[in-house]
This record gives structure tokens, sequence and C-alpha cells, in this order.
């Protein structure tokens, strides 16, 4: 595998860390070679404006049920479910990825999830202070649980700025205020992270939940050391609960099988849907802690044509069939997708209107054929065909199993179920076979990595850059799950962000212009497309054509109907303060001696602009 | 094209936008009923998605034998308004509205996406249209908000946002609508999209009815538990602009954050204050915090026509009883039947509705959308006659409408859209807009421009909205 790592000067030193580590899967760059490779010597990768901001995600339902759970061992935490069921998501991603809305009532709408942690934080405060609600109380409980609600270090003279802004607020009314922060409500990073924020997040990715106080001592020294992380990753996982929450949170979600806690199946169905759903968890966990290769945990040979897979167990089974009335019945475009899409990441074109108008006429007319005369027909035509080419080898292979896991040979209706093909330019004789292609696949191992990335970065593994300081994740069926967890936990990227210079300087424009929209025009609005335009104009023209296009407008005429107020409105933009008397008196008589376009060009030209603030337009 | 000429262009362009103002709305006759601004104070809007409706007037080329039968948007014969005659006093018909853009591309509202907006959700437009905040909807220009978004923000409210959920209710088509009141939080892990009875809690939470409920009892105590909590909230806007100044890059997250508490506090200092006066003015509170709330909870689609019936009305009821406990000024109702309009009425020689017809009596009766308006213009007439016991039809306009008048081609030429105006008994049903003299269908108009009259009547002017001209000098004219 080829990998990159390009040096910021945080890089540098991480680039001296990674190659110190002795164990692991992932390589480091090897030298100013590799950067030469992808022209990345080129890049100065020193720009840390757009760097610097943080990112901010909010706690998923998840995660406040796991923070309740550790903080309220006694409480009844089902009470929290039912007030968290309704936050918002992020479709189709992995839980806890969702950055902060703008949307009324965002915080005010988890007063319920508020009211519960308060409710049992003064229980516990109770009990903790003997039932003396007094001054000392509120400090013993500020320096005892406020760092794990909070999920950061607080000095002590934070923890008396709290008590003292609190002091007039009822006991009850503390408490609450403590869960309205936030801090509590939101994942923040600095960037890079401290070691205390990257202990945090450490914690928050594999138990969902606040650092225990073993993992924050030791927080100063997880860094860069490889060891160590993997260390931390094998005590937190150890714990059977933290494990669950890993496992449920990530693998539940990536193989889809978490929604089969949501099935109703028909009455008297003998299938357990927990037992099977935890089942499925559990073994995934074996193989996590007993370091198994991934490729092993898809397949491992038994002797029999059902080879012992997650594919084969009957939570997959089940959960990629559908509940048709009395019935229940396997589906292999469901199961074919969801292999091939979710666990290969093989991506499937999508369907313009017309052609689903056309999918859903091909279904009524095969309506009455049979399950093989189907699929046979899909087959046959082509707007059917750039899908069912990738669906039908695993999904129709996939048929030998009913919803329960039990093997067969025939469909529903009768018909044989054909299974051998190709698959992943491998050709397969029988179920065992298709099965095994897809666990050494390197696609299966790629898409892993993927999305166990999504998983720990969150959309912030979409958004890196050429400029990314990062070592490249060994992507082979072959590695150990546990090696390939600890190589995206101990990589630059987990607390880190990147972005290369060319981003960062688009973002600065962008923010310019639309200072112009907003501070110069007074607008509360504006189009993106408004936007885009002076971007455009910024970049054949430059910053000159975009202040005097937007101080010229109509608009602007407008808004400054004198020449009093288009010099004020010229240096509070522009240079960031009203002007002095003096500089408004010369202003205006520059305007009104010559015109408004030659007083911009006088300005622009003389200082203050181009002592204070026009390195900032360049 | 230079730097310079595009931004003549632009500047141009702005001068424009400037003089649409004074052009002639859509709606004239509208206007000439009601001269003043703002004249209306509650917007309801409806969305039955898909009424495959037809063309009035225009000779039909397609599906004859349907055209024979029921569907007509009109009064007359075996017109589908017919079922509306209960309000007809109240309701006029806008003619000529399209959302067939350039191209003859296909009209497909997907629900709020286009139907609050104007906008087609699917297809490429050229219509910069209500460029007025940072609400997107999906295919449409940055800034396109819906109106009911639009009213509802005007006054200091957010929307409701109420209905069935299969059709069209996601995120990336319609972010506004999930910032509806209605629709993030009160959801259940049974009904992700949003759950009557969990919205209704809301709403009392909201309304803080314990301040209402106080006014009977125990106003003392709530009194001092008030002003705990205005400080309370005060404290908390605090640690939130402290953090807003750290995090400058989310900046009107957190401003949204800190306006809500601001209006929280407000709320509940007007609360002390009508506590301390004898609580008279919380007695418009009691229409939601008095209620015991709906029967049902499911917001999808059923399959059965008189519990579908049943729970629309039952939304009409607390659509009414929110305008009433003053939580909000805007409502859209989503009613809609079956999330595939083609399997409700037609789409092919094969298909049979999902209401069991046979294809000969879809085709020549028109049974599907028969019954279908049939339940959809019960349900309306009894959200007008909610609206009249609780006082407010006569400040009140409803629009009401489908995306498409042939679901089966997906076509828009004649929006199917009427308007029950609350203030005017005098409409009976009169045709609105620019009719040909020959009686061939009217002259295509915008149908965006019908949303921005109606804006209008809302105290929203026309010159709050995009330019009439493309404002980068591509594609067509604009909505004027």
């Amino acid at each position: 595998m080829r990998l990159v790592l390009s040096l910021t000067a945080i890089g540098a030193v991480l680039f001296a860390l990674f190659n110190n580590c002795s164990a692991g899967s992932f390589k480091s760059a090897q030298g100013s070679s590799s950067e030469d490779t992808y022209g990345l010597s080129k890049i100065r990768c020193s720009d840390r404006d757009e760097r610097a901001a943080n990112r901010i995600y909010v706690l998923s339902a998840n995660e406040y049920v796991n923070i309740a759970e550790d903080l309220f061992p006694a409480a009844k935490i089902s009470d929290l479910v039912s007030q968290t069921s309704g936050l918002p998501v992020t479709p189709d991603q992995f839980e806890g990825n969702l950055e902060l809305q703008k949307q009324s009532g965002f915080i005010l709408d988890r007063m319920g999830i508020i009211n519960f942690f308060a409710a049992n934080l003064e229980v516990q405060a109770r009990t903790d202070c003997g039932g003396i609600l007094d001054a000392k109380c509120r400090d013993k409980v500020v320096r005892t649980y406020l760092y794990k609600i909070q999920r950061r270090s607080i000095s002590a003279s934070a923890i008396s700025t709290i008590l003292n802004e609190t002091k007039d607020l009822t006991f009850s009314h503390f408490i609450k205020f403590l869960f309205l922060t936030p801090e509590f409500h939101f994942k923040i990073y600095s960037n890079p992270m401290t070691s205390y924020e990257f202990a945090v997040k450490l914690a928050m990715t594999l138990s969902g939940s606040f650092p225990d106080d073993e993992l924050i001592a030791k927080h100063s020294s997880l860094i860069g050391n490889r060891d160590a992380i993997r260390g931390e990753i094998l005590r937190i996982l150890s714990n059977p609960k933290n494990l669950r929450r890993f496992s449920s949170r990530f693998w539940g979600r990536w193989t889809n099988v978490h929604r089969l806690l949501g099935f109703s199946l028909p009455t008297g169905t003998p299938f357990d849907l927990k037992k099977q759903h935890d089942d499925f968890l559990t073994k995934i966990e074996a193989a996590l802690l007993s370091d198994q290769r991934l490729s092993e945990l898809f397949y491992s040979a038994n002797g029999k044509e059902v080879p012992d897979s997650l594919l084969s167990h009957p939570a997959f089974t089940m959960v990629t069939s559908r509940v048709m009335g009395t019935e229940i019945r396997s589906n292999y475009v469901q199961r074919g997708v969801n292999v091939a899409s979710r666990l290969l990441c093989i991506e499937m074109p999508s369907l313009p209107e017309a052609t689903s108008q056309e999918i859903a006429q091909a279904q009524d007319e095969a309506r009455n054929m049979s399950a093989l005369e189907a699929i046979n027909f899909h087959r046959a035509k082509p707007q059917c065909a750039a899908c069912h080419d990738v669906i039908d080898p695993i999904g129709v292979s996939m048929e030998r199993l009913d919803p329960f896991g039990n093997y067969r040979v025939e469909f529903h209706d009768g018909s044989p179920i054909h299974s051998e093909g190709t698959i992943l330019g491998r050709r397969y004789g029988n179920l065992n076979s298709m099965v095994r292609a897809v666990a050494e696949s390197p696609d299966l191992a790629k898409c892993y990595v993927q999305n166990l990335r999504a998983f720990v970065d969150g959309p912030e593994a979409e958004r890196v850059g050429a400029c990314d300081g990062e070592v490249h994740i060994e992507e082979s069926p072959n590695t150990s799950m546990l090696d390939t967890l600890t190589d995206i936990l101990a990589s630059p990227r987990f607390f880190e962000r990147f972005s290369t210079p060319k981003q960062a300087m688009w973002a600065q424009r962008k923010r310019l212009v639309t200072h112009l929209y907003g501070t110069g025009l007074r607008r509360n609005q504006w189009a993106d497309s408004e936007i885009e335009y002076w971007l455009d104009v910024y970049q054949a023209s430059g910053y000159v054509a975009v202040i005097e296009g937007i101080f010229l407008s109509a608009e602007m005429s407008k808004s400054t109907p004198t020449s009093e107020a288009f010099v004020d409105r010229l240096y509070i933009v522009l240079i960031g303060r009203a002007p002095t008397s003096e500089q408004l008196q010369s202003g205006v008589s520059a305007v009104n001696a010559k015109s408004r376009k030659a007083y911009i060009s006088i300005f622009l030209t003389q200082s203050p602009f181009t002592t204070e603030t026009k390195a900032i337009w360049e | 094209m230079s730097h310079l000429i595009r931004r003549r262009k632009f500047l141009i362009d702005l001068i424009k936008a400037s003089a649409a103002v004074g052009i002639a709305p859509y709606l004239s006759n509208l206007n000439i009923a009601q001269a003043q601004a703002a004249n209306y104070k509650y917007f309801i809007a409806i969305m039955p998605h898909s009424l495959a409706l037809l063309f009035p007037q225009r000779p039909v080329t397609i599906h004859n034998n349907f055209f024979a039968g029921y569907g007509n948007w009109q009064f007359q014969g075996r017109g589908s308004l017919s079922e509306f005659d209960a309000i007809r006093a109240n309701l006029l018909v806008p003619r000529g509205l399209t959302n067939e853009v350039s191209g003859g591309l296909v009209g497909h509202f997907l629900e709020q996406g286009g139907f609050l907006t104007g906008y087609p959700t699917r297809g490429a437009s050229s219509y910069d249209l209500l460029l007025a905040g940072a609400d997107n909807t999906s295919g449409a220009p940055a800034g396109t908000q819906s109106i009911d978004w639009m009213i509802a923000q005007a006054y200091g409210f957010q929307p409701l946002a109420l209905g069935f959920s299969d059709r069209g209710y996601n995120e990336a088509e319609a972010p506004h609508f999930f910032r509806a009141i209605s629709w993030s939080s009160p959801t259940s892990a049974q009904f992700p999209v949003f759950d009557s009875k969990a919205l209704l809690a809301l709403l009392k939470t909201r309304l803080d009815c314990n301040s209402f409920f106080a006014t009977r009892s125990s106003a003392a105590t709530r009194v001092s538990e008030l002003q705990q909590e205005i400080k309370l909230f005060s404290l908390v806007e605090k640690e939130y602009t402290k953090r807003l100044r750290v995090d400058r890059s989310y900046s009107s997250e957190f401003d949204q954050y800190i306006q809500d508490f601001r209006n929280k506090s407000l709320q509940l200092s007007q609360n002390v204050e009508s506590l301390s006066s004898g609580g008279s003015a919380l007695a418009h509170l009691q229409w939601v915090c008095d209620w015991s709330g709906p029967a049902y909870s499911s917001p999808h689609p059923p399959q059965d026509e008189g519990y579908y019936l049943a729970k629309c009305k039952e939304l009409g009821t607390l659509a009414t009883k929110a305008l009433q406990s003053r939580v909000t000024n805007a409502v859209t109702l989503s009613i809609v039947l079956d999330q595939n309009h083609h399997r409700m009425h037609y789409i092919s020689d094969l298909d049979v509705g999902r209401d069991g017809n046979s294809h000969e009596a879809i085709i020549s009766h028109g049974e599907g959308v028969k019954r279908y308006m049939g339940l959809a213009a019960q349900a309306v007439i009894h959200l007008v006659n909610e609206l009249k016991t609780a006082g407010l039809f006569q400040d009140t306009l409803i629009l009401f409408g489908g995306e498409q008048n042939d679901g089966n081609t997906h076509t828009a030429q004649e929006s199917p859209v009427l308007i029950i105006d609350g203030k005017n008994p005098g409409w009976h049903g009169a045709n609105v807009g620019t009719l040909s003299s020959n009686g061939q269908p009217p002259r295509a108009h915008p149908y965006s421009s019908l949303l921005v009259d109606i804006l209008s009547r809302f105290g929203i002017s026309r010159s709050n909205f995009g330019s009439p001209y493309n404002i980068r000098g591509v594609g067509n004219r604009g909505i004027f």
C-alpha cells in the first residue's frame, strides 16, 4: 500500500513519532520521495486559518443514554430513552455525526432530556451531601460531576465562576443549569486537540460516553503512542458494556443488523429478534478481542456448503427479508444490495424518474411469474441490468438461505435457486465459494476501513484534503480488525483536521465577500449565486474589482445616500471601525470633489487600509 | 464575458429588481377585494399529494376516457370541485398557473419542496425564486424558502407542519419542513417523522401550560418558579454567548439558540405579569393546554379510508387549536393518501388503483380520484368549520392543491390549486386568472407568482424577493 504523510508543522512531529512505532499494520511515508510522487512538496500546509475553527457535533440519542448509564447506574434509563427517541439524526450515517443545526428550539426541545439528568443528579447529590443542599454541596457536585458532564478539564477558577454565577438559583435550577450548558450537549474538539480532548474522543468513540478516570490519568501520554492507544482500546473494550456499545454503534449500523430490533414479525414466528441480534454482535465482539482478521469473521470453512460467516447468520438473513402480511420472505434484491452497497461499498447507479417508472412497470409485469422467471425477466431488461448485474450474483446465491438462515435449494414457490456465477472477478460454484469471495475481497477490507473512518471521524473524514497529514491504513482482509481500529485511532486525522491552502484561501475569500454583503450592504440574506459571482470576479480581477463593484452598486447608493454615510461605511467594512472626524471630513471632501469611485481608489492605496487590512484581502 | 460587463449586468439587474416592485400581481382580483396590506392573520396550506387532476378547458390528448369521467378541476358537471360545494362561497380557483418550466420539463413539486416554494424539486428550472434566506430546497437556488416559513417568521413564529409522511419527506428535499415545530423533536421510535401525541406534549411545554394551570390554583408558587427559570435562562444565554465568541464559524447556529433562550425568558416574563394580574392574559392557552389530544399517533398514510378521514380531521382540529393558542400563525397539512400517486390513480393500462377499482372503473369514471377528492374535501370542510367555531376563519387564507395535473406524465401546465378565502364569502368558486378568449387554456403563468401574492396579503412585500431576471444572466426570465 502506498502511504502518504504530508508535513505540516505538527505533521513533522507526528512523522517522527510514527516512524518510531514498532508495531502495527500502517506504515509511514518514507521521506520526501513519497511527497514528490504526489507533488505535495509544492503545497505549503502551514495555513492554519481554516483549520483553526472547531467543528462541533451534537450528542446522539445513544450517547445521552450511555452518559446517563455511567453517571447514574441506578437510574431508570427507559425514561430517558423515550425522551431521546425523537432527536434528529443524520440519515444513513453513523450516529453522533450530526453537526450543529440552526433550528429554532434545537436546545429547548431537549428539556425532557435535561430534566431527566437534572432530576437524577439531584437525587445523587442528596445522597452525596447527606441531604443538605447548601453551598458546600454545590461545590462538591461541580467538582465531582462537571468534568464528566461537560467532558472537559475544569479548572479551579472555572468552578469558582460557575458557583458564583449560579448562587442565586435554587439548588434544582443550579443542577438544571449544568445540563443546559453547551458543553454538555455538544462535542467540541479544538484543532489540533489537546491531550485531554484526545482522551475524550477516544472514550466517546469506543464507549459513546465520557472517559473514565483511568483514561483521564493517562491522557498526556497517549497522542502518538500507538502501543499505549492499543492498550487503552483493549482496556476499554474489555468492559462488556463498552464493547457492546461499540459493536452496536459501528457494526450494527454498518451491517444494517440494528434494524432487526425495529422488526415486527407475525405472531408466533419462532425467531427471537433480540437474541439473534445480540448473538450476531457477540460473534463480532469475540473476533475483535481475539485479534481475528476481517476475512475470518466473514468466512470460516467448516466443511459444509453454508460457511460460518456473518452473512449466513440468521440475524443477517432475517434483516434482508421482508414481512409480507403473515409471511416472511427473503428478498434477493435486498440481500444483494446490502452486501454490495453496504459491505463492499459498490456504488449503485442512480435511477432517473423515467427509469423508476419503467422498473415499477416491470415489477407489475413480473407479478405473476415464478421467482426464477422474474429474476431472468429483470436481467433481460437493459434498464434493470445496470443494477441487477451487481445485485444478482450475490443476492440470488444468498437465496440458498431462507429468512431464518436455514439452507434450501428452492425459492418459496418451488423454482430452483441457482448458486453459481462470477462475483468480484472470481468464479463461484455455490454459496460457500460466493461467501468466500466476498470475505477475501479487498473491496470488503477497503469498505470496512472507509466505514470505520466515517464512524470515528464523522463528516471530517469527507473534508480532508491533499494536505492531510495522513498515514494510509492497511486495507487488507488479512489484517487484524483490532490493528485496523488502532491504526485509525492512532492516526493524525483522529486528532487533527487538515485542509489545503487552496481550501483555506477560498474560505477566506468567501468570508470577505459575505462580509461585504452583510456589513457592507446591510443584508441579512443573500443567494449563493451572488457570492459565487463575486468569487469569480475575485479570482479573475482581484479584490479591488469586488470592493468597487459592491460599493458602487445601486444597492449601496440606496443604503448610503450621503457622502458621510458612504465614507463611514467604507471605514467600517474595510478597516473594522468608524473613521475619525478628520478621516471622515477628508473622505467626504474627496467624494464630493471627485466621485465615489475615485475615492475608493484613493482609499485602497493609502493608510489605514494598506497598513492594517490590505493583507487580508490579498 | 469580462468581469466588467458581468458587473454592469449585475447592477442593471439589481435596478430591475427594485423596479419590479410596481408590477401588477397575478391575483389582481384578490388585491382589489383586499386593498390594505396584512389582511390575513393565519395561513394554512393543504397538500393532498398528486391529485392527478385535469386541464379544465384544453382539448385532451391523453387518457381520453378518463377525462370523460370525474375529475375536472371545476364545479360543473362531474368536476371534482363539486365536493367543495359546502364552502364554495369562500372559494376561488386560480387558473393558468404552471410549474412547467423551460424545455417542457416535468413538474413534480414533491410536497413542501415545491408546493410552498414554487420550485420544482425534480427537473431543472430557471426560476430564481424567493431568494430570502438560508433555507434551501434541494435543486432550488440557495436561499429558497417556503411561504409557510416566511409567514411564520415574519411574525416571530415557527410554522407547524402536520401530515402523513411517506411522500417526499426527506431533509434534502425540504429542509425547511424539518425545521417546523412539529418535525424534528416530537417523534417516537415507532413514528420517526412526527407523532401527533408527542407533538401535543411538545406544544404544551412550549406554551408553558404549567403557568396556565396555575391560573386556577397556585399562581404565587408558579410566579416564584418562573422567576427562577428566567434567571436560569439568562445565565444559560450567557454560556452560549461565551461559546459563540469562541466558535465564530457557528455564529448563526448559536445566534439561533441564544434567541430561543431570550424568547423563552420573554415568554416566562409575560407569564409572570399575566399571573400577577389575575391570569386572564393566558386564557388563550386553554385550547391546547386543556385538550386531551389526538387519538392517533401515526403519521403514515393509512390503508383504511375511514381511518384516513378521521386522522385528517384530527389534524385539522390540532391545527385550529395551535392557531387559537397562538403557538403559530402558519400551518401546513400534508394529507397524502398514498406515497405513490401512480398507484393511487392510474399509471398504465395494466394498473389497478389502490382502492381496488378496476382499470376500467378508474379510467372511465375516475373512481379513485373521486373518492380521494371526496375524502380530502370532507377534511377541508371540517377544518373550515373548526376555524369558524374558533372565530378564526375570517382571518384565514387556505391554499389547497396538488403539484401535478396529470400524475401519469408528471406535468403541471395548470396547477390544480384553489384558495379558500375566509375573509370573503363572495367568491362562489370564481375563476381567477387570465383565461384566453377562445376557450383555450389560459396563458401560462408561474405558479410562484401566486405564492408571492399570498405573501403580500400577509404584509410581506414583493420587494423582498428575487430579481425578475436571473441574477447571473443565464436561463429564462424570472417569475414576474
